[in-house]
């Protein structure tokens, strides 16, 4: 959870990620943003997040996103 | 049928009564025999297109259908070769869906631009040929993209191929989209237009004023300002840089007005029926960067492009192998940025060659999809910026300022694709800036719209303003409307209606949608 | 309001709108269907659409008409008033711009089954061969149900609930009205033809200038074509001749001038086909090409001929010996001469001569005469003596605007080499020193004199001492001797403002600053009626033929409202174009070029102004 918060920050500087679970729903996060995060994901936890992966349920909190990870097989 | 008609009213009119008159098992059949008329009024040549498309898409997820199913019934076999089967699986879908798309797209292609590329051809060659004259069916765009999507849903597992041919007809042909979107999607539309909906007064109440307020808004500003729009842009030349500044920012203004109008127009005739359509626009100029304004213009195909284009080219594996290989070369930042930013440039290049032919529409491609990828690699130094002006996110006046220059950059993309040649449109800019004196204020008004016609526009414009600040703030002014003393109301409506009226009769030459022959 | 009853709202607040609507382009009525009750304004609603404006008219004057014409905006120059003349008849021009020979059939069905019908005049052109049956589908063109025999109701409601667009343009046109016809109400409702009063009254004379002006309208170009309708436009018009015959009704059928250029578009072979087939129905009179043709003056664009040719034709027609045709205008084809009428036409291509019919005519303007004139200003006796016998040696022939007017509209004789020595004022010296001048040379001339100064010595009421003007007297004398005329400064609009005790100084015939169109009018149709009966009572002649424009000022209105008194030649004082004469064309007497001559100008001066 701590290598993806840290990649988290590191995508997009000033975004509070504990504090909300509807990142997309908000737009806080768009499109562009997780398509670099996956791609960090991707490289750092060593899985393959897919296009049917990308959905805002998967995407609106850090927990959904650890969660996703763990699903495809990736966490610690 | 032009929807801007008494006709098309009146059609709309019957089919309502008929649909809440029928058994509910049959509505849906109601909806097909709308479309159909609708369809067919226009061209019948054009039918035939449409009913080809049809029926490939429908058989293309006919098979993908039948193969995911084997596929899952093999997987679900105790000891099958998974990874093998999966692969085999994979290659068959796409085998089957890449000849589906190619033919899908390769039609629109075909009907849209082989004339453009034969006439550059025989200039090159030096040769002439008569034009082919393709027709370019109604709304073939929107149902070619409607029913793309609707293919890789399929092929991706996430809904099930529609069995019934009719009905799969009604959700690629149903009428108020077919004119210019907005591009449904299978899971949300098609439950509704098979289920025989229930009368609901509220919601045909919201489809009316959908209606009234998407026609006021085409006819007393995009049609008031499009002559004067028309004539700048066909020769930029001719203006001082004033006008043709101005013309930039009108066109901005019509092109919202006509294309949102036009939505607003199909989503409340889709809601008369209980069918709630895909939201297009949520006003896209208070937008306060390019990002945000492409969440907000047209989001019907932004969303569209997002599932079926940038995703999978952003999680593509030549294009991540690349993004790894740079991120040795050039740091890390430059690594994670190139993903992105290549795909967002490459999925802007598509939306500006699906506009139409020539540099044009890729440079209007290009500066967009440059624009948000600069947007976000200089995310870090704004920030930065922003904190040393001590400037709060949340202060007005950067707010205003962000909205403002947002709207500026589109207009600018504009005036690539929509002046004569992309020279042209460069020009156009250029002398604005260069040429701006308006020698002869007289020159203001006369470029193409009455007097009349600047303070109708204007007027309903600021109306329009209004009611979308409204929004923007969180306040619904029909909601607020809903409230006022039925008198009031009534005049409400009363006026809104005299205007369609008095100015949608005979003698009324409809001005076509600008998006209506994409 | 709940929902509910916000949809029982709606349906009435619709009815409502609709019923506004309606009532709103009932009361207007721009295309004049529903007897336009609040405007009662013909020539807006013809405007907007003849076909339908026109029937109402005809509606509302049951017994007024007896005969028609029938055309589409070529036979707007055929003038009812001329037809009623030569057959004791009461003629309505029933042209509608944009017709062809389907309407004019319906027309016909129509007249005949409504209307006592003695003559019609059908006109016919290039025009009815290319376009048959169209223009139903816009509002300007479509014609009224009681003549196409469709629904009246469907007809009634199409109109009510059109866009009030056009109601709205006929509100806001209505304070915008003039006396001079402007776009939106170019029509005469008693004849049912065009006001053409502007262009009737636009000076016309050297051609390279007409055409330099009106080139746009004159540009033509296209490759020689056939014409596509000859068959139908054939067809209804044996429908019209049947109809005719068997009503009793003298049908004239009339194929119209062309100009060369619309001519020479399509192919013999159409122009051929029609011609024979239309003897075979009919006899009928060609003036399609003369030597007409050749001169673009004779012609407002390419596509319409001028009223002056719509006046000649009729003239042809009814052997008019009081107006000018030439020669070769105009042939009688009956199915016994059409192939040798056919032959010649084409075999002898037509000519037109410019020393035939056209004469330039230079003007001298003198003002006062003196004995050692104290400024050039003034002639004195020996100079004008030398100018008129510099003038007669060169071969040059001083003539009367009788003889001017006579060349134009009868085609009477003009001296090879014209000139026109005119008088401004009225002075006494003109008498006195330049008659008896002109008497030993038996040189013409022509006074104009101010109406008021007539015989005075001292300014009018405010008895300022002036120049002596000669009186009615020495202006009998002058007249009687025949080599004098006298035309008209005005009786009292060319005033002298140090002379003047009270504001509004009218200097010449413009309206005063802030002046309304309603009071100018009125001012100068008192001033020329005032200086006509004083004529008439003093000379005891009709009244008079050419006014001199005092400092030469005029405006488009003040030449339409001299051109409604009857006052054939007007004169100014500009020298920036020739005046040309042309036969038949009266436009080409007005707004006249003159030069001025003073005591300084020199024989060479006097010459190059002759154009000698």
């Amino acid at each position: 959870m701590e290598k993806l918060m840290r990649i988290l920050e590191d995508c997009c500087p000033g975004v509070d990620f504990t504090g909300s679970d509807r990142l997309i729903d908000d737009d806080i996060i768009t499109s562009l943003n997780i398509v670099m995060i996956v791609g960090e994901i991707n490289s750092e936890f060593g899985v393959s997040i897919s296009v049917n992966d990308l959905v805002p349920e998967n995407f609106n909190s850090a927990q959904a996103m650890y969660d996703l990870i763990v699903r495809l097989g990736g966490g610690e | 049928m032009s929807i801007m008609s008494g006709v098309f009213l009146l059609f709309l009119a019957a089919a309502v009564a008929v649909y809440y008159l029928t058994p509910k098992k049959v509505r849906w059949l109601v909806l097909l025999a709308a479309s159909a008329v609708f369809y067919l009024s226009a061209s019948v040549k054009a039918g035939a297109y449409l009913l080809l498309t049809i029926a490939v898409t429908y058989a293309a997820a006919r098979v993908l259908g039948a193969l995911l199913e084997r596929e899952r019934a093999a997987l679900a076999v105790p000891g099958a070769p998974a990874a093998q089967l999966r692969r085999r699986g994979l290659r068959r879908r796409r085998l089957v869906l890449a000849g589906a798309l190619v033919l899908n797209f390769g039609t629109l292609a075909v009907l849209k631009y082989l004339d453009s590329w034969l006439a550059s051809a025989q200039r090159l060659l030096g040769l002439t040929a008569p034009r082919l004259g393709l027709l370019l069916p109604l709304g073939i765009s929107f149902y070619i993209f409607q029913t793309s999507g609707y293919l890789m849903d399929v092929y991706r597992g996430k809904i099930k191929p529609e069995r019934n041919l009719l009905k799969y007809a009604l959700f690629t042909a149903w009428f108020p989209q077919m004119v210019q979107g907005p591009i449904n999607r299978y899971d949300k539309l098609a439950p509704q237009l098979f289920a025989g909906n229930d009368f609901d007064p509220d919601g045909v109440k919201y489809g009316l004023q959908l209606i009234l307020w998407g026609m006021l808004k085409k006819m007393l500003i995009a049609d008031k300002l499009a002559p004067g729009v028309n004539a700048v842009f066909a020769d930029p030349t001719a203006y001082t840089g004033a006008i043709t500044g101005l013309a930039a920012v009108l066109y901005s203004i019509q092109l919202y007005c006509d294309f949102s109008g036009g939505v607003d127009l199909v989503r409340g005739a889709s809601r008369l029926f209980g069918v709630d359509m895909a939201e297009n626009f949520n006003r896209p100029y208070f937008a306060v960067s390019i990002d945000d304004f492409w969440r907000r213009w047209h989001i019907s195909l932004g969303e569209w492009m997002k599932d079926y284009l940038f995703y999978p080219l952003a999680l593509s594996k030549p294009l991540n192998r690349l993004g790894k290989r740079l991120r040795g070369v050039f740091g890390r930042r430059a690594g994670q940025l190139f993903v992105p930013c290549v795909s967002t440039v490459l999925v802007f290049l598509a939306v500006g060659l699906w506009q139409g032919p020539g540099f044009g529409n890729i440079a209007y491609g290009l500066w967009n999809g440059g624009l948000m990828s600069l947007g976000m690699i200089c995310a870090p130094a704004c920030a930065r910026l922003r904190a040393a002006l001590r400037l709060r996110d949340d202060s007005k006046l950067l707010r205003i300022f962000r909205s403002l220059r947002t709207f500026a950059l589109v207009a600018i993309g504009r005036c690539f694709s929509q002046a004569p040649t992309f020279r042209l449109g460069v020009w156009m800019l250029a002398h604005t800036v260069a040429a701006f004196g308006p020698k002869d204020p007289a020159l203001l008004v006369s470029f193409g719209i009455g007097s009349v016609d600047w303070i109708v526009a204007l007027t309903a414009l600021a109306v329009v303003f209004a009611v979308s600040l409204a929004g923007e703030r969180g306040v619904s002014v029909r909601a607020w409307l809903d409230r006022r003393h039925p008198v009031l109301q009534f005049a409400v409506v009363f006026l809104a209606v005299l205007i369609i009226v008095a100015g949608l009769s005979e003698g009324y030459v409809p001005i076509s949608y600008v998006y209506e022959n994409i | 309001m709940s929902s509910k009853k916000w949809l029982v709202m709606f349906p009435c607040a619709v009815a409502l709108a609709v019923l506004t609507v309606a009532l709103f382009n009932i009361l207007v009525d721009p295309f004049g269907i529903f007897g336009d009750p609040i405007y009662d304004w013909y020539s807006y609603d013809e405007t907007n659409n003849p076909r339908i404006a026109k029937v109402r008219w005809l509606e509302d004057h049951p017994e007024d008409y007896d005969s028609f014409i029938l055309g589409s905006s070529s036979a707007a120059s055929y003038d009812p008033e001329q037809l009623n003349g030569y057959l004791d008849a009461s003629f309505y021009n029933l042209f509608a711009y944009g017709a062809d020979t389907k309407d004019y059939r319906d027309m016909t069905k129509y007249l005949l089954e409504n209307y006592r019908v003695k003559n019609i005049v059908l006109n016919l052109g290039i025009n009815e061969c290319f376009n048959y049956d169209v223009g139903e589908d816009t509002m300007n063109n479509r014609m009224h149900a009681k003549v196409t025999g469709g629904s009246l109701l469907a007809f009634t409601l199409k109109f009510a609930l059109t866009t009030t667009q056009n109601s709205i343009e006929k509100v806001l046109s209505r304070p915008r009205d003039t006396e001079l016809p402007q776009a939106f109400d170019v029509f005469v409702p008693e004849t049912g033809v065009y006001d053409k009063r502007v262009r009737d009254t636009e000076p016309i004379g050297d051609l390279a200038a007409y055409e330099s002006i009106y080139a746009a309208d004159f540009a033509f170009s296209t490759a020689v074509r056939e014409m596509p309708h000859i068959d139908e436009c054939l067809a209804s018009v044996r429908e019209i001749s049947d109809m005719c015959r068997k009503a009793g009704v003298n049908l004239i059928v009339v194929v119209n001038p062309e100009y060369i250029a619309r001519w020479n578009s399509v192919s013999e072979a159409s122009m051929r086909r029609f011609r024979e087939g239309l003897a075979q129905i009919t006899d009928y009179w060609d003036f399609a090409l003369s030597s007409l043709s050749l001169d673009s003056r004779y012609y407002y664009d390419v596509d319409h001929f001028r009223n002056a040719a719509g006046t000649m034709a009729m003239a042809r027609i009814f052997s008019d010996p009081e107006v000018y045709v030439p020669e070769d205008y105009g042939a009688f084809v009956t199915e016994e001469t059409v192939d040798a009428y056919l032959d010649r036409l084409f075999s002898e291509p037509p000519q037109a001569r410019m020393e035939d019919y056209t004469r330039t005519l230079p003007i001298l303007m003198y003002h006062h005469l003196e004995e050692d004139p104290a400024t050039s200003a003034n002639v004195s006796p020996e100079t004008f003596e030398a100018h008129l016998k510099l003038l007669l040696e060169h071969g040059y022939t001083p003539v009367s605007l009788r003889e001017m007017e006579d060349f134009v509209t009868r085609g009477g004789e003009l001296p090879e080499k014209p000139v026109l020595i005119t008088f401004d004022d009225g002075y006494e010296s003109n008498y006195e020193l330049a008659f008896p001048i002109l008497q030993k040379y038996g040189a013409k001339a022509v006074i104009f004199p101010i109406g008021v100064s007539v015989g005075k010595t001292l300014y009018k009421d405010t008895d300022y001492v002036m120049t002596p003007h000669f009186g009615f007297d020495e202006m009998r004398e002058m007249v009687s001797s025949g080599l004098v005329e006298i035309g008209s400064h005005t009786w009292d609009m060319h005033q002298w403002p140090p002379f003047e005790s009270g504001d509004g100084v009218r200097e010449n015939i413009l309206p005063l600053s802030g002046e309304s169109e309603e009071d100018y009018l009125a001012a100068l149709r008192a001033d020329l009626a005032q200086y006509d009966a004083v004529i008439r009572r003093e000379l005891g002649q009709e009244g008079f033929l050419a006014l001199a424009y005092p400092s030469g000022q005029y405006n488009t209105l003040s030449e339409v409202v001299l051109y409604e008194n009857a006052i054939p030649i007007t004169l100014t004082v500009r020298t920036d174009r020739p005046n040309v004469l042309i036969r038949g064309l009266p436009q080409s007497l007005r707004a006249l070029s003159r030069w001025s001559v003073d005591n300084a100008t020199t024989p060479e001066e006097l010459l190059k102004i002759l154009g000698a």
